[in-house]
């Protein structure tokens, strides 16, 4: 047997020969591959899949959408915007003396005292998860005025003497209204 | 064609085919080609080998069948493929799994083989010598079938399997041996 033919089919060997011409008729006829299905091309289940996801990123946008929209509405519906409480306001507070809200105003309504928790808490937080008690007993608008600088809490008591020197001129004004009315209808009841 | 050292190793199959054209040779240097592509020359260099593993293992009649449900279950998974210079070995793999998947699924079937032929005038010497060789061990009625049958090479044979050219060799050696035996040839 030629080692070499059975090897590299270099040379000849006459026995395998004739077994290659004899074994040619079960040899691969190489014809067209096979046609391939469509369904191979198209992956069904990957479209689901990216559909879906999809259509989870739609949804969670939109639920991001709305609930920065109520964050919104609850934050300014309050009507107390705080303007005194952006970053940059706050950087320049200087001492923790400023930072309290003074129990004692001479101009304003009563005051309390701003407890540590409420100091501590995000004003987010206080937005969106107001407690019961807080709902109830909302409270007074001036203890937004915390973190005031030096001259914004004197430029704010000045604001609130003018305020309140008007107000009691104004009710010295409706007091003399009314007792004038007062006497106008004693003396019509007189008269009559 | 041996591999050489001109030869570039990160194409996706190597360029030694005498029937690939013109253009699927430049988009397959360029590394653009579409996966039917691909298939159809997977297909057309790796068939013979495909062929040969199931006429090793399978009646005649039903290696048509299994070599179509092997070729298009490759291309499937053609892209999970990484290394395209492994393709036959995958395909050898996936061709011997088929086989076995096969008789596991016909075992309550009778089995009537190759010796039941209505005309076998024309290949009965054939057939004889073909039985014979599947009468074998695996490995060497593997090797005998891609070299009598499909007419490659040994070094074609240990480069497509991913077979070391000494064992190759071997089976190739004591496989002629042995069908030498069961045909009751003579060695002169």
């Amino acid at each position: 047997m030629n080692e070499e033919y059975l090897w590299s089919k270099k040379g000849s060997d006459r026995e395998i020969e004739t077994f290659e011409s004899l074994l040619s008729e079960f040899r691969f006829k190489e014809g067209p591959p096979p046609e391939l299905p469509a369904s191979n091309i198209v992956n069904v289940g990957s479209q689901f899949k990216s559909r879906f996801s999809w259509a989870a990123l739609f949804a969670t946008a939109a639920a991001a959408v709305v609930l920065g929209v109520i964050w919104i509405a609850r934050s300014t519906g309050d009507g107390n915007v705080d303007v005194a409480n952006t970053p940059a306001r706050t950087s320049s507070v200087s001492s923790g003396n400023e930072n309290r809200t003074e129990a004692t105003n001479s101009y304003g309504p009563p005051v309390q005292k701003a407890s540590l928790r409420s100091l501590k808490r995000p004003r987010f937080v206080k937005t969106i998860f107001r407690t019961r008690r807080e709902m109830r007993n909302p409270q007074p608008t001036v203890a937004k005025a915390e973190n005031l600088t030096r001259d914004e809490r004197y430029a704010y008591d000045r604001l609130m003497l003018a305020l309140s020197i008007t107000g009691s001129k104004l009710k010295v004004v409706q007091d003399t209204i009314d007792r004038k009315s007062d006497l106008d209808q004693r003396s019509n009841r007189n008269e009559k | 064609m041996p591999i050489n050292e001109n030869t570039v190793t990160c194409q996706p199959f190597h360029l030694d085919l005498q029937s690939t054209d013109r253009k699927h040779e430049i988009s397959e240097r360029m590394g653009e080609l579409d996966i039917e592509t691909e298939f159809e020359l997977l297909y057309k260099k790796y068939g013979p080998l495909v062929h040969g593993v199931l006429l090793a293992r399978l009646p005649r009649d039903e290696v048509q069948d299994v070599l179509l449900e092997v070729f298009l279950g490759a291309f499937k998974n053609l892209r999970s493929l990484r290394d395209k210079e492994a393709a036959g070995a995958w395909l050898v793999k996936l061709a011997r799994n088929h086989a076995a998947n096969f008789y596991r699924s016909s075992r309550k079937t009778e089995e009537l083989g190759d010796t039941i032929e209505v005309d076998r005038s024309s290949v009965n010497g054939a057939a004889e010598v073909l039985d014979a060789i599947k009468s074998m061990p695996d490995s060497y009625r593997e090797t005998l079938i891609l070299r009598l049958v499909e007419g490659l090479t040994g070094d074609e044979i240990a480069q497509q399997t991913g077979m070391k050219a000494e064992s190759v060799r071997v089976n190739l050696h004591r496989g002629m041996k042995k069908l030498r035996e069961r045909l009751g040839i003579k060695v002169g």
